[in-house]
């Protein structure tokens, strides 16, 4: 790539976020009113009190804890169906119907429901895990695809154990589009369980924040507290990525 | 003696093989020539148990049977020495590195193989099936993608260590030059019939070869 | 291509000016009053019915909102008189800073029971685990205010905690009462009128804690929900909170003996996508009688507001605004 493309890659994006706090500021001006749209400034003062509050990463703590928990209980079931589904076209056949059921269900709905069914606590983490496990299923699935069946025939022939087939072919080959996969998953988990919080009424998390800030019109607050979490989740996006490079590095 | 007996394979509609029988003396070279859709392939794979088919197979040890395919199926994300370890993984560095040097690759032990040649490719290939050192080696086409002073060389080694450590080889190719350098006995398919059978290869084998060939 | 363009781009044109031709802006002939479902809607059911214009000449326009949309009306100045609650007011009164809105006075007094099948004192909610709506709104504020004030100590938790009142909380009253209904929880903290259907439904639930009480003995009241009127209607109008304010009056005596009504002309005004919460069944005039509906004028209620939003704001300081006398019509 050529050393003004590098510059450039990295300027434009930089250039964007700037217009996007300019035509920011600019509304908030002209709207004068900081209830509907608070300044850039008074969300930033609003960002630098949350930091400062205890409060506040004890209940980010908690939000990310339930997100890794959904994550996790999501993989390892998406994960496992779809390695059985790689075996056996009759797994296949019958789980096409549930993950199709799972993947239309409206997710308000679920939450409310679940909210009657469960604790506050626990509702946000099936709804996410219900959520992202359709997508995930796809990725993994996609991801233990990339071993093509010349190569698992290789490995039979030369006596390669099952183990070996496993953690030495299949996770390395699939490990780029699994990273990048499991990044979007965890950031896209972060997301739902905010709202899933919210709509629960979940004790001490981001959710919680987040309705806070609502029932007292602290649009600041709120509008920080949504910054912080599209951070939070570009980071985690952004670090998936790079690992998702990193693995991938025999591609090049 | 390996033994094929009353082999019957079809693909769909198309016959390829029909009480199809051949026996292989072992501890020697046997080529099989013959032009593309009379089954070479396919005889490689029954012999490797890769495909179903009608018949008996004996002689073979079925976990002791060394392949190079007509792809190199390489594992991508495994560098060389890495993809030779994980098929032979009692082997120390020093014999893959040497039998990589012999091959002419020494220098590429750490390299993945989307920085490899086609040719350079096909070498780690035939290194990860000669490593093996299986009773039975089975190889598809092994030289293409390689220059003439390659193949030649490639031709020496096996036929150097064939001298050294026999093994029952089964060789698939199209180039005549290649089966007459190489092979203890030449098998010519059509139609899934054994049309040409010499296990006494001189200097006019290559022209009885042509002969044959160029008629079909 | 570009002829098609063209056309397209002038249709589009011309059916957003149609569109916008048809949205009915709002006329200086016309004054909207907003108050939230529930309790503080019934305190101008009579003026809904009767369509009282409080001798401006001009339309008074009647909403009624959902109670989470309330703030809004404010924030916007959609509202030109409102009834809302106190600390929401505390808050937004200057929201729009060239025509902010004055409280003129006191509407509703608090609407908050604890009811349980079994007799108990506000002491005896220690080692007990009550149900209670609405974490971090008036509510819970109202209710964790009189737990300070009576000195006893509480925590958020599910189940018991030894010489501690623990709080499980709820959405609303429509996860509550099911609660208590399936004695999933026994003892729970509701809003008139759902605590009346909660007795409704179960008879063995009692009224055993009266909040208003609680929280002032000698009142029994605390400024719940109040009138605001924005100050550009008070200088076009400086007679309009004495006309208000005899209706308001006179609708305090009307609602309990006209629950049929007052619920109907409060269901009229509702405005649209939205479910009406009040329901002639459930209103009768003891359910009326404790929602605490009554006027209290600013200047009588100044010191009980001013104290009432500090209890809210030591108990969750962004819950409540300091207000001046800038906030209050005196």
């Amino acid at each position: 790539m050529k050393k003004v493309d590098k510059i450039l890659n990295l300027i434009l994006p930089v250039l964007t976020i700037a217009c996007i706090f300019l035509v920011w500021g600019i509304t908030a001006k002209s709207v004068d009113n900081p209830f509907i749209l608070p300044s850039v400034r008074e969300v930033a003062i609003s960002c630098g009190a949350l930091f400062k509050d205890k409060a506040f990463y004890l209940a980010l703590l908690k939000t990310l804890l339930s997100s890794l928990i959904a994550f996790l209980i999501s993989f390892a079931l998406a994960f496992l169906t779809a390695y059985l589904t790689k075996k056996s076209a009759k797994a296949e056949v019958i789980l096409r119907p549930i993950i199709a059921i799972i993947r239309a269900l409206p997710t308000v709905a679920v939450v409310l429901m679940l909210y009657l069914w469960t604790t506050s606590d626990i509702a946000p983490v099936v709804v996410t895990m219900l959520v992202v496990y359709p997508t995930l299923y796809q990725n993994v699935k996609q991801a233990l695809d990339t071993t093509d069946d010349y190569t698992l025939e290789m490995c039979k022939i030369f006596n390669v154990s099952k183990k070996d087939v496993l953690l030495k072919v299949q996770l390395p080959l699939a490990a780029p589009d699994l990273l990048s996969a499991i990044g979007s998953g965890l950031s896209l988990n972060l997301k739902l369980m905010v709202a899933a919080e919210v709509l629960s009424s979940t004790a001490n998390c981001l959710g919680f924040m987040l309705n806070q800030s609502k029932i007292y019109y602290e649009q600041a607050t709120l509008i920080a507290l949504v910054v912080i979490v599209i951070a939070v989740g570009l980071i985690i996006d952004g670090a998936f990525n790079l690992l998702s490079k990193k693995a991938g590095k025999w591609k090049c | 003696m390996l033994k094929i007996e009353n082999l019957t394979k079809k693909y769909g509609d198309k016959t390829v093989y029909e009480n199809f029988n051949l026996e292989i003396e072992k501890d020697k070279i046997t080529v099989i020539l013959g032009e593309s859709g009379s089954g070479k392939t396919t005889l490689l794979n029954v012999l490797a148990h890769l495909i179903d088919y009608q018949g008996t197979v004996s002689g073979i040890e079925n976990d002791k049977i060394s392949f190079v395919f007509w792809q190199n199926r390489l594992v991508d994300c495994l560098t060389v020495i890495k993809n030779l370890k994980l098929t032979n993984p009692t082997v120390t560095d020093e014999e893959i590195i040497k039998i990589l040097t012999e091959l002419g690759i020494g220098d590429t032990i750490n390299l993945y193989p989307k920085s490899l040649s086609a040719g350079m490719q096909r070498r780690v290939a035939i290194a990860r099936a000669l490593l093996k050192k299986a009773p039975l080696v089975l190889m598809d086409e092994p030289f293409i993608n390689l220059d003439l002073a390659l193949k030649l060389r490639l031709i020496n080694l096996i036929k150097d260590r064939q001298k050294n450590a026999p093994t029952t080889a089964i060789i698939v190719t199209h180039d005549i030059k290649e089966a007459v350098l190489i092979a203890d006995r030449i098998i010519v398919l059509a139609n899934g019939k054994i049309i040409y059978d010499d296990n006494n290869i001189c200097d006019k084998t290559e022209d009885k070869l042509f002969d044959i060939l160029s008629k079909r | 291509m570009k002829k098609l363009i063209a056309l397209i781009l002038s249709v589009l044109s011309l059916a957003t000016c149609f569109a916008f031709s048809g949205c009915k802006a709002p006329t200086p002939q016309t004054l909207t009053f907003v108050a939230p479902d529930g309790a503080p809607a019934l305190a101008i059911a009579q003026m809904i019915k009767e369509n009282a214009t409080f001798e401006t000449g001009k339309t008074v326009n009647y909403k009624i909102v959902k109670p989470a949309d309330i703030g809004a009306q404010m924030m916007t100045g959609s509202a030109d008189i409102m009834i809302m609650p106190v600390n929401a007011a505390s808050k937004l009164y200057k929201a729009n800073t060239s025509d902010p809105y004055k409280m003129a006075g006191v509407v509703t007094h608090g609407n908050l029971y604890v009811l349980s099948k079994t007799p108990l004192t506000v002491n005896d909610l220690k080692d007990k685990v009550v149900g209670v709506i609405s974490q971090g709104a008036v509510p819970d504020l109202t209710f964790r205010a009189v737990l300070n004030k009576t000195q006893i100590a509480y925590e958020t938790s599910d189940t018991i905690v030894a010489n501690k009142v623990a709080i499980k909380y709820y959405g609303d009253a429509s996860n509550l009462v099911p609660a208590l209904r399936t004695e999933e929880i026994e003892i729970g903290l509701l809003p008139e009128p759902a605590a009346s259907k909660l007795q409704k439904l179960n008879t063995a639930y009692q009224y055993r804690l009266d909040v208003q009480q609680l929280y002032n003995g000698t009142t029994s009241a605390y400024p719940q929900a109040v009138l605001m009127i924005k100050s550009s209607v008070l200088s076009a109008h400086p007679e309009i909170v004495n006309n208000i304010v005899n209706w308001l009056v006179a609708n305090a005596t009307w609602i309990k003996t006209n629950t049929v009504d007052a619920v109907n002309a409060v269901s009229s005004a509702v405005v649209e996508g939205v479910t009406p919460s009040l329901s002639a069944n459930d209103i009768t005039s003891s359910v009326i009688d404790n929602c605490k509906i009554y006027w209290q004028p600013a200047y009588d209620a100044k010191e009980e507001v001013i104290n009432y939003l500090a209890d809210f704001r030591a108990l969750a300081p962004q819950s409540a605004g300091a207000v001046a006398d800038d906030f209050f019509i005196l």
